[in-house]
């Protein structure tokens, strides 16, 4: 028994700002002055704040320490576990100074219901019996004994949950057509193939709460009658896939995965297989054939994984999102969680909230809440006084989202409806620095990149896709062009072979529709308005305001600046210019000019 | 391992939950204060045999040291906050009992 628990995130973005050096420091301190016994120190997953890492939180008064450094654990143990006063320095504080105690009265998490993250920043992943103390286990112990594998089904058809990696299929449906499915083999597979570019919701639940995807996959298992299970993680995901081993490794040993489960003879077995990074193998069927030990690439559909999957056996795929609400489905109801989320997307979203936003980090909302109120209430707004100027959801196969639809309530339908779509639930905020032209390039830069190459539309159709949208951003393309990439999206995406392919051209396409006037200015006034696309931007210096110190001309990588003959009013040195022949755009000059001399445009 | 086990383990560690409970789940608080005298080697030995008494008869229950309050204990609950002169065990037992009902 202790009288105080402090808990220090242990995740991804907490442990690159050495987290663990805290955790450390905290042991060591707490054994000098002889406090282990009474006070005791947890690692645990992402609590959510990352933009505030490394995150400690000290219980039971729940006080919130954040951007905390190891010289500051002396200090916190003096003043707050044996004095008992908080360290109000370390605390934080809202936008408008307002010092916060708790990490649950803050702004961020105000709005936020945690049911997949629920034991992300509360547990030690590594130990299954904190996990147990949560009601870990609970829900497979009651389907085992008290449901048949059609209960189970009934109730998560119920309770409304769509699976959370992207296409928000219904959970229920997929396992009632797999059990449907004739065969004595059949596989339960996750797909933690997390392949979005900034999105990081899977990591953060293997990393917080690994056990939560083995009881559902044995859940799952049950309803559908397989026997064994396959989690398909990223190897560059170490501190996940080591807590998800180790948990894999303490189930066995306490018997909750291997034969005869609770002694009810359900036999369910777990193993990892580590995907080396393809983009593509987070798509269903491209992962099961790299399961099987081949080159990750997609296969037509039909035959569906429930009836023709791994090993040509049904085969369920679920993400972890997906897996992490179904436990607490189970124990509490299928009313329960459909009475969260809208008429038809049930329960919570997780979302990576990044980009120019000021919270950076894992949210967790109810579906229906709206963009604005994730970016500008939970999120904190635009850092720097910059105006919002779109959202990106789904990754490369999502689309951006202008300010005019800031107010529609976020679920599968809707997102769809204007021209995005859920994906895994990367949230990438933009400003109006960004040029939403580069913006769909760099999607499908990536999307060209990760083509498996298997369908002609999908290997030659983007990169054609690509090299119109180049000729944008360099300025030599007509508006005929833009009406050419219009067509070949339509095209790529009736045509392709998988659902990568299919949403691929989703960036230009939302980006055309939404900012159109920003692909005609580069077409026609050969200029990009907000100043990225390198081909179309010059730098000038304002002769007047110039007071020609030369620091720009130290600066210049090119020697592309000199100095003029020209002397403004007020002023003793003549200014600088740039020759444009020679200026590799590179804003060296800008980024040094302390007196706004130097202008791009 | 059989479900009786698997209870067992739930209801030991449910006992390490309680002081670690995030503050909007719990709905009681029993805060000791400790402004006048510090935290005293008494003072640990009293909230931790409550902490032991509390947790086995509450869910959703704090029990934490108060640095405003110079002695005795503070309880928060249903939006009423009770203070009681009390500074051992027995008393303090009296007090949580009272909240069992």
């Amino acid at each position: 028994m202790y009288r105080s628990h402090i808990l220090v995130c242990g995740g991804t973005g907490c442990t690159s700002n050495k987290s663990f050096k805290i955790v450390e420091a905290l042991n060591k301190e707490l054994a000098e002055r002889n406090l282990s016994e009474e006070v005791k120190v947890i690692t645990t997953g992402c609590f959510g704040l990352c933009a505030k890492g490394p995150i400690m939180i000290v219980y039971p008064e729940g006080t919130f320490y954040h951007s905390i450094k190891v010289e500051n654990v002396p200090e916190i143990i003096e003043e707050h576990i044996i004095g008992g006063k908080p360290v109000e320095r370390l605390l934080h504080r809202e936008n408008d100074g307002k010092v916060v105690n708790s990490l649950h009265e803050t702004e961020f998490m105000k709005k936020q219901v945690r049911l997949a993250l629920r034991n992300c920043g509360v547990i030690d992943p590594e130990n299954i019996q904190e996990y147990i103390g949560r009601d870990g286990y609970q829900a497979l112990a009651k389907v085992l004994t008290q449901m048949t594998p059609q209960d189970v089904i009934d109730v998560i058809l119920a309770s409304g949950l769509r699976g959370r990696g992207g296409a928000g299929f219904p959970t229920g449906l997929k396992w009632k057509f797999a059990k449907a499915s004739q065969g004595p083999v059949k596989y339960v597979c996750c797909n933690a193939d997390e392949g979005d570019p900034g999105a990081f919701m899977d990591r953060s639940v293997l990393e917080g709460d690994p056990h939560v995807v083995i009881e559902a996959m044995a859940i799952a298992a049950y309803a559908i009658g397989s026997n064994q299970g396959y989690v398909y993680v990223r190897a560059e995901y170490p501190i996940a896939v080591k807590r998800l081993q180790l948990a894999i490794d303490q189930a066995k040993e306490y018997g909750i995965l291997g034969k005869n489960i609770f002694g009810t003879g359900f036999d369910f077995d777990l193993e990892i297989r580590l995907g080396a990074g393809a983009f593509v193998c987070g798509e269903e069927t491209a992962l099961m054939t790299s399961i099987e030990g081949k080159r990750g690439e997609p296969r037509p559909r039909p035959p569906f994984p429930a009836i023709k999957g791994l090993f040509g056996k049904p085969t369920i795929l679920n993400n972890v999102e997906t897996y992490a609400n179904v436990p607490q489905i189970i124990l509490k109801g299928a009313e329960w969680f459909s009475s969260i989320g809208t008429e038809k997307s049930k329960g919570t979203k997780v979302f990576a909230l990044g980009g120019k936003i000021v919270n950076t980090g894992l949210v967790e909302v109810p579906m229906g809440t709206t963009l604005r109120e994730v970016v500008f209430e939970i999120g904190g707004g635009i850092p720097n006084g910059k105006k919002f100027k779109a959202a990106q959801t789904g990754g490369p196969s999502g689309g951006c989202i202008p300010t005019e639809h800031l107010d529609v309530p976020i679920d599968y339908d809707n997102l769809i409806a204007i021209g995005s779509m859920m994906g895994s639930g990367g949230l990438i905020v933009m400003d109006e620095d960004n040029c939403m032209v580069d913006i769909a390039k760099f999607f499908l830069e990536f999307t060209v990149d990760e083509s498996c190459g298997k369908c002609t539309p999908c290997r030659i159709g983007n990169k054609r896709l690509l090299e119109l949208l180049t000729k944008v951003t360099d300025g030599t393309a007509t508006l005929e062009d833009l009406d050419k990439m219009e067509q070949l999206c339509y095209y790529i995406k009736a045509n392709s072979l998988c659902g990568l392919g299919q949403t691929a051209p989703n960036p230009v396409l939302s980006t055309l529709r939404y900012f159109r006037d920003e692909y005609v200015a580069h077409v026609v006034d050969k200029r990009c308005p907000a100043g990225v696309c390198k081909k179309l931007l010059k730098y000038s210096i304002d002769k007047d305001k110039c007071i020609g110190c030369g620091m720009c001309a130290k600066k210049c990588p090119a020697d592309a600046i000199s100095r003029t003959d020209y002397t403004a009013e007020g002023h003793k040195l003549a200014s600088m210019a740039i020759d444009t022949n020679k200026c590799v755009k590179c804003g060296a000059c800008m980024s040094t000019c302390k007196f706004g001399a130097v202008k791009k445009g | 391992m059989q479900i009786e086990q698997l209870n067992n383990i739930k209801n030991e560690m449910h006992k390490q939950f309680v002081n670690r409970l995030q503050e909007n789940e719990s709905t009681i608080k029993f805060c000791l204060g400790v402004k006048s005298s510090g935290i005293t080697a008494d003072k640990k030995a009293l909230i931790l045999s409550m902490i032991e008494y509390v947790s086995e008869r509450f869910d959703n229950a704090l029990v934490m040291f108060d640095s405003d309050l110079d002695d005795g204990l503070t309880v928060f609950c249903g939006g009423k906050t009770e203070y009681y002169g009390v500074n051992d065990f027995n008393a303090a037992k009296t007090v949580v009992d009272k909240y069992l009902a």
